[in-house]
């Protein structure tokens, strides 16, 4: 095995995890390999270094302390919650109607609008009009008007004469 | 002992008690975790909780296919990380926390002075050099030497790959050997 292949074993070496093949290969390698016999060293003298970073004791009360958080914050949510209701009530009850009385005449206007007949008195009269030239126009009277565009039905040729 | 997942079972049915029992189980455990990213105290049990909170909170969502722990430890290490980063000025200047420390333990006439002195200067050294490590350095290391999890668990909390998780902690472990030397020279090996 190569340098590198016996460092990335330090862990598995130290949590006596290798196989009895792979330690005693690194054994036999370490014994005879000043870097890596060092590099174990290090690390071997670094994890009892680290292990002088003492552990520290919870509060005695922490479970009761944990409970009392989540009442607090149920509370709060609650309080939230009805908090935002009573602003609705108070702030916005009068400007909500007047806008919905707004959109329902609105909506009524709209409604009638496209109910009732779209033609106005004048308009009649020239649907009119316009029926009886085309009852009488000559064919001549047709095509010397049809430089103003189409004003009659297709289908309803002008007659002749 | 009722498993963890049992123990969640019951906690997702609506039972408080099942809850109290995983804080019994982890609070200590979590509360060492945390304390290792913020060297103090006071800010660790806050955080400490937030994490049991947030824990409880989201208990719904937790799925039996990952186990307990590691999700523990993945909501704490995202929390301790979020707060490391935001509070990183509060933490660097944490020397008070170690002056606070000696003082309470000078009062205790059996503890030989230089010696607290010592460890507690040496504990600064090391929150100090952990500092210098990337987020995931940090916590990889800290995750394997202190809470003894396989490096797929690791892997798991980190969500990245157990080939990953061995990197991190090469890199860390030179790094830290680098930035402790002088203390290092001071450790006595008994066996290899
Ligand atoms: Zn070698």
């Amino acid at each position: 095995m190569k340098c590198d292949d016996i460092k990335a074993l330090y862990d598995d070496f130290k949590t006596e995890l290798l196989g009895s093949e792979e330690l005693s290969a690194v054994n036999k390698h370490i014994g005879s390999c000043n870097d890596c016999n060092n590099y174990y060293l290090e690390n071997n003298k670094l994890s009892k270094l680290l292990d002088n970073w003492e552990e520290i004791e919870p509060q005695n009360n922490y479970v009761s302390k944990f409970w009392n958080k989540i009442d607090e914050t149920e509370l709060n949510s609650n309080k939230g919650v009805l908090g935002f209701f009573k602003g609705i009530k108070t702030a916005f009850v009068v400007p909500s109607l007047a806008v919905a009385l707004f959109c329902s005449l609105l909506i009524v206007n709209m409604y009638r609008t496209s109910t009732t007949s779209p033609t106005s008195d004048e308009d009649a009269r020239d649907n009119i009009f316009l029926l009886e030239i085309n009852d009488i126009i000559s064919v001549e009277g047709y095509e010397s008007l049809k430089i103003y565009g189409l004003w009659y039905d297709l289908e309803e040729e002008p007659k002749e004469g | 002992m009722e498993s963890d997942i049992d123990l969640i079972l019951r906690v997702k049915s609506g039972d408080d008690s099942a809850f109290s029992e995983i804080l019994k189980r982890y609070y200590n455990k979590i509360l060492n975790y945390v304390y290792r990213y913020t060297n103090n105290r006071e800010t660790s049990e806050d955080l400490t909780q937030e994490i049991f909170m947030r824990v409880h909170r989201s208990v719904k969502n937790y799925r039996p296919e990952a186990k307990f722990s590691t999700w523990l430890y993945k909501i704490a290490t995202n929390l301790c990380l979020t707060e490391v980063a935001t509070r990183a000025k509060k933490y660097a200047s944490s020397l008070d926390e170690v002056q606070q420390n000696v003082g309470s333990l000078e009062d205790e006439k059996s503890v030989d002075q230089l010696h607290v002195r010592y460890r507690s200067e040496i504990k600064k050294m090391i929150f100090d050099a952990m500092n210098t490590l990337s987020e995931k350095e940090r916590s990889a290391i800290m995750l394997c030497k202190y809470e003894q999890l396989s490096y797929d668990e690791v892997a798991q909390t980190l969500d990245c790959t157990v080939g990953a998780v061995k990197t991190y902690v090469y890199r860390g472990r030179m790094k830290l050997i680098d930035k402790l030397k002088p203390y290092l020279a001071e450790v006595e090996i008994d066996e290899m």
